[in-house]
């Protein structure tokens, strides 16, 4: 059993999410929606618990179940101030070929969303990152006053550091 | 089909986490934290979340009942089942972003939002500024998120004395 998203208002914190109808529901603060969550009101109450209770809410949504070579990650926070930086937020990136994330930070906010180490970066906040230095991106994040959102390809296969 | 959380005066005064001040009976949210977002707030009428989740029987039955799929859920249909004689490559790339440039299969997103920035632990407190554990973090001075302890100012009104704590994020 499968949680859908049927509507998301554009005008809540949501509306600056990438979660679009349609997507299912996949874990609320890093716990699993599982058959016990799959009823609306119980996650829904989930969620206003996993703020109350973690300070935070992460939900995070997937759009199939199948086993596939490459996943589209979108990773939305909203930053609590528009003063912090990328090192703030608890992720360095570099050029590993190209531009990946190098390291998020244990107990931060970038670890609290769908990125991982190694991640190739494509874009943040539709800003094409394909010619993107490291400090670019670094300016760019702490440029962003309110909503982040950091797309990444993850490819499945991933041999001696290569991505292909 | 769930509810939607009722509005809140801004982002970072979203959720009250003394009181607990959900409203979803009357759309309404009573707050009193004095939270500074620096200029990252939404609008006062915005509601915290309006995300409507359904059973995913009943959710094929809103759609077939109300033909309200989004352009852009049906590029990906027409995408993932390779059948995109329909949906252009304009359609694609409006719907899914310009990165995806119809090479990938799958998404997964994420949505981290914090209301605000607690106070964890408070190292060589003084225990006259009125600064406490669980303060949530107003002006920020000098703070080096997560790792060192940092500089703030009570995000209660209490007085502008500093203290050092360490955030809990």
């Amino acid at each position: 059993m499968k949680l859908p998203v049927a509507y998301v208002d554009e005008d809540s914190i949501f509306g600056m999410s990438r979660i679009r109808p349609g997507d299912y529901l996949k874990s609320i603060n890093g716990r699993t929606v599982g058959p016990s969550l799959c009823q609306p009101d119980l996650a829904l109450q989930r969620m206003k618990d996993a703020l109350r209770l973690d300070g935070y809410l992460c939900v995070t949504t997937k759009n199939r179940d199948e086993d596939v070579n490459d996943v589209l990650v979108h990773a939305t926070i909203v930053k609590p101030s528009a003063k912090m930086s990328l090192k703030d937020l608890g992720m360095n990136v570099w050029i590993w070929g190209v531009l990946c994330i190098k390291e998020i930070r244990k107990d931060s906010i970038f670890s609290h969303t769908a990125l991982r180490e190694r991640d190739h970066i494509m874009s943040v906040n539709e800003i094409d990152c394909k010619n993107v230095s490291p400090e670019q991106f670094k300016n760019i994040c702490q440029q962003l006053p309110q909503e982040i959102t950091v797309t990444v390809l993850r490819r499945r296969q991933r041999n001696n550091g290569n991505f292909k | 089909m769930a509810s939607s959380f009722g509005p809140v005066p801004a982002m970072s005064s979203a959720f009250d986490a003394e009181d607990d001040t959900f409203d979803t009976e009357n759309n309404s949210s009573s707050n009193n934290n004095n939270h500074n977002n620096n200029g990252a707030s939404l609008s006062p009428s915005a509601p915290l979340f309006d995300l409507s989740i359904l059973r995913e029987e009943d959710a094929a039955a809103a759609a077939a009942a109300t033909n309200t799929t989004t352009i852009r859920a049906r590029a990906i249909a027409r995408f993932s089942s390779g059948d995109d004689s329909a949906a252009t490559t304009a359609d694609i790339a409006s719907s899914l972003g310009s990165v995806v440039m119809g090479r990938e299969e799958a998404f997964l997103k994420s949505f981290t939002f914090y209301p605000a920035i607690t106070i964890n632990s408070i190292r060589d407190s003084d225990d006259n500024d009125g600064i406490n554990s669980d303060d949530d973090i107003n002006n920020v001075d000098s703070l080096d998120w997560g790792i060192e302890f940092g500089t703030a100012v009570d995000g209660r009104g209490n007085g502008s004395l500093s203290s050092k704590f360490k955030p809990r994020i």
